[in-house]
C-alpha cells in the first residue's frame, strides 16, 4: 500500500507499527510464495518484518534469498502471509501521516482537508 | 448434420464430438456460450468448433443443446465441472434427425466402443430429456427397447433420482454410467407443433449419449445466500458470483482483488476455486462487521464500535472452509492506494451504482475547513457522490496498473436498453473479451463485462470515454442510473450528497405523516445515530 495523498510519490513505502499482532496459520504453498516474492517490494517487506520482530532468518535483500532453502522460505511464508497486524498504524514515510489499522483493517481514507 | 462423423465420433483432427445441455437462461442466453469460451481458454482451447443445434442460431438464443468438438474427455469434464451454465456434457453414440437415424448411428458406433460402459457388474441408467416436448411412459418404453436393441448392456439398472441433468440427492446412489436420450423439439412460431408424448413429431435433433460429466451447479446449493453467515444488501448471488469467478479464471495460486468487496460474496466464489483474495471498500461498516443482536432489524446491526463486532466477512470464508482473504482494506478507488503495479491476477467487482448502495468517494461539496487537531483521530472523512462513469474510468485505470499482464477485469454494469458500446470508457491497455447482456426488466438490463490487460501502461495513459462531459444532452445509458431505475424522487432519497440525513429524515417523516402512515422512525433514527457515533471508534 502507498499513501493516497496527491503529491505523495507512488513509490514511498509505508512504515508499520503495531500494538496488537496475531498469527493466522496458512497452508504453505511454495509456488504462490515464489510468485508473490517476485511481485512485492522486498525492501519494504524486510523493513516491516523487522519492525514486527519476525525478520529472523529473512534476508535483508532479495539477492540473498535462496529459494531452495526450505527453512528460509517457510519463515518468509510466515512473515508475509501469516502475521497480521490487528491494531496499529501504517505510516507514510514522506509526511508522517498515520493510517490506523483496527481489527486488521487499514483505513486508507484521507480527510477532506487533505485531498 | 447426418452421420458424417467417423465411426467413433471422432473428428478429423483427433477431437471428440460432445453434446452440451445448457440451462435455460431466460434473459441471459449469451452468458452460456461466453462462460464456455472463457472456461475453454483456461484449458488452452480457443478454436473449438461449436454449433448450437437450432439452424442459424449462432448466439444460442433458442437452443438448449450445443454440439462441440473438444480435444479430449478430460477437457470436457474439467470445463463442465466448473460451469454454472452447463447442465451436462455427453458423448453421443448416435445422432440424427429421427429416432431411427439416431439408433442406427448407435449400432454403427460399434460394440467394441460401447463395451467398457456396459460391463457386467457395473450399474447404469437411461435418462430421457426432451427440450420443448414430453416423453411419456409409452414413448420411454419405445426408447428403452431400441436402446437395449442397439447397446449390449450387461450391467445392472439402477433407477436413481437423476433427472434433467441434476444429480441425484445422494451421489453414491447414482448409477455409475448414465445414458441420455435427448430430443430437441422446441417449436418456433408457425412451425408444426410436435405432438406431445410422441417420438414421431417434428424433431430437430435426437441423440443417444453417454454422460461424461454433469455441470457445476451442485455447488450453488451449498453457497446459497440464505445460509450465508455474513450478508449485506449488496451480496451477490452464488450463481452470479461463480459466473464472475469463471470469467476471471479464478484458480489455485492466483491473487484476486475486489475493490468494492462489501460482504466479500464475489471473493468467496473465487476462494472456492482456490484463489488467494484481497478486498477493498470505502464503507467501513460493511467490512468491519456486525453485531449479533437478535432484537434489532438486520440493517441496524452494523457494529458501532470495534468491541461490538461479532461477525465479519471473514466468517463467510470460515463457514465454507475456504482460505481467508489476505487482507481487507478501507480505501477509496478514486484515489487508489495500492503501491505496486502488476500485483493481481484478476480484479472482480460489482461496483455500487446507486441502486442498492450509493457509490461514494472521499471529498466534500462544501468548502473544506481544516480539521482541528483534537478531532482528527476518529474523524469520518466526508464523501461525495461518485458518478458511474468516473467509477468505470477509475476501475479501468486501476486495472491497467495493478493487474498482471493477461490478467482479467470482470465487473457488472447496470444499464438501460439504450446501451451502446460507446458508453463504456476504454483504456489502451485493456481489451474487451466478453460483454454479456442480461435483460432484467423492460426498463433495465445489466451486463457482465470481461476485459484483459494486454500490456503495461505507459506514462500518462488513462481511460478515455467517448462521451465527454461537454457533450450536452448526451449521456451514457448507465449515467444517472439510479434516477432511471427509481425515478427522480426515489433516487434523491438515496443520494446522500444532496442533503444531510437529518433533514432528509424530517422530510420523510413529514411525507409519511401526510400520507397518514408512521415511518420506521426509530430505525431511521438509529441509522443516523450510527453514522454520528461511528466517529467514536
Amino acid at each position: 500500500l502507498v499513501s493516497p495523498m496527491a503529491g505523495a510519490s507512488d513509490s514511498a513505502a509505508l512504515g508499520i507499527e503495531a500494538t496488537e499482532v496475531e498469527s493466522k496459520e496458512r497452508e504453505y504453498d511454495a509456488d504462490f510464495l515464489k510468485k508473490m516474492i517476485g511481485r512485492i517490494d522486498w525492501a519494504s517487506f524486510a523493513a516491516a518484518a523487522k519492525t514486527l520482530e519476525v525478520s529472523e532468518g529473512i534476508p535483508a535483500t532479495r539477492d540473498a534469498l535462496d529459494e531452495g532453502d526450505d527453512t528460509m522460505m517457510r519463515k518468509i511464508h510466515h512473515a508475509l502471509l501469516e502475521v497480521n497486524v490487528v491494531t496499529g498504524n501504517l505510516i507514510c514515510t514522506e509526511t508522517g501521516r498515520k493510517f490506523p489499522i483496527q481489527l486488521g483493517i487499514p483505513n486508507m481514507l484521507l480527510n477532506q482537508d487533505e485531498l | 448434420r447426418g452421420s458424417g462423423r467417423g465411426r467413433e465420433g471422432r473428428g478429423a483432427a483427433g477431437t471428440m464430438l460432445f453434446l452440451i445441455l445448457f440451462v435455460n437462461a431466460v434473459g441471459r442466453y449469451s452468458f452460456r456460450q461466453a462462460e464456455l469460451r472463457a472456461l475453454l481458454e483456461m484449458e488452452g482451447v480457443t478454436d473449438a468448433p461449436m454449433v448450437w443445434t437450432r439452424d442459424g442460431d449462432t448466439e444460442g438464443k433458442d437452443s438448449a443443446f450445443m454440439e462441440i468438438e473438444l480435444p479430449s474427455e478430460d477437457v470436457a469434464r474439467r470445463v463442465a465441472q466448473r460451469s454454472v451454465c452447463i447442465k451436462g456434457i455427453y458423448h453421443p453414440w448416435g445422432r440424427g434427425k429421427t429416432q431411427e437415424e439416431c439408433f442406427e448411428g448407435v449400432k454403427a458406433f460399434g460394440a467394441a466402443n460401447m463395451e467398457p460402459y456396459c460391463r457386467e457388474g457395473s450399474t447404469f441408467k437411461i435418462n430421457m430429456y426432451s427440450y420443448g416436448g414430453k416423453i411419456d411412459t409409452a414413448a420411454s418404453k419405445v426408447v428403452i427397447e431400441r436402446a437395449f436393441d442397439a447397446v449390449p448392456f450387461k450391467g445392472q439398472v439402477v433407477l436413481d433420482k437423476t433427472k434433467k441433468g441434476v444429480k441425484a440427492q445422494s451421489a453414491d446412489k447414482r448409477a455409475s454410467h448414465q445414458f441420455w436420450y435427448c430430443e430437441d423439439t422446441m417449436k418456433e412460431a408457425g412451425e408444426q407443433t410436435a405432438v406431445k408424448g410422441s417420438c414421431t413429431g417434428a424433431l430437430r435433433g435426437v441423440w443417444f449419449c453417454r454422460e461424461v460429466s454433469t455441470g457445476g451447479r451442485e455447488v450453488l446449493a451449498d453457497f446459497d445466500l440464505k445460509q450465508r453467515e455474513y450478508l449485506c444488501s449488496t451480496s451477490m448471488t452464488a450463481e452470479n458470483s461463480f459466473l464472475v469467478a469463471n470469467f476471471a479464471h479464478a484458480s489455485a495460486g492466483k491473487l484476486l482483488l475486489d475493490p468494492f468487496c462489501g460482504s466479500a460474496s464475489l471473493l468467496v466464489a473465487a476462494a472456492k476455486f482456490g484463489c488467494y483474495t484481497m478486498g477493498g471498500d470505502i464503507d467501513l461498516r460493511v467490512i468491519r462487521g456486525k453485531e449479533k443482536n437478535k432484537q434489532m432489524p438486520s440493517h441496524c446491526r452494523y457494529a458501532r464500535t470495534v468491541d461490538e463486532v461479532d461477525i465479519t466477512p471473514f466468517d463467510n470464508f470460515r463457514q465454507y472452509g475456504l482460505k481467508e482473504p489476505l487482507d481487507i482494506v478501507r480505501c477509496d478507488n478514486a484515489r487508489p492506494t495500492w503501491r505496486l503495479g502488476s500485483l493481481f491476477d484478476a480484479i472482480i467487482c460489482d461496483p455500487p451504482y446507486g441502486v442498492r448502495a450509493g457509490a461514494r468517494k472521499t471529498g466534500c461539496n462544501k468548502e473544506t475547513k481544516p480539521i482541528p487537531e483534537e478531532l482528527r483521530e476518529g474523524h469520518i472523512p466526508g464523501t461525495i457522490a461518485y458518478g458511474i462513469s468516473d467509477v468505470l474510468s477509475d476501475l479501468l485505470d486501476m486495472s491497467a496498473k495493478y493487474l498482471a499482464v493477461r490478467g482479467r477485469l470482470v465487473f457488472w454494469l447496470p444499464t438501460t436498453p439504450d446501451y451502446k458500446v460507446e458508453d463504456l470508457p476504454q483504456h489502451p491497455c485493456m481489451e474487451m473479451l466478453y460483454n454479456c447482456e442480461e435483460v432484467v426488466t423492460a426498463k433495465w438490463q445489466r451486463r457482465l463485462i470481461t476485459m484483459k490487460k494486454t500490456r503495461e501502461p505507459q506514462e500518462g495513459e488513462r481511460a478515455v470515454c467517448a462521451i465527454k462531459e461537454e457533450d450536452e444532452g448526451i449521456e451514457a445509458a448507465h449515467d444517472n442510473f439510479a434516477v432511471k431505475y427509481f425515478g427522480k424522487q426515489g433516487a434523491d432519497r438515496r443520494d446522500d450528497s444532496k442533503e444531510s440525513t437529518r433533514s432528509k429524515r424530517k422530510k420523510r417523516a413529514a411525507e409519511l405523516a401526510a400520507e397518514g402512515r408512521q415511518g420506521l422512525g426509530w430505525q431511521e433514527g438509529q441509522m443516523e445515530n450510527f453514522q454520528e457515533k461511528d466517529g467514536q471508534t
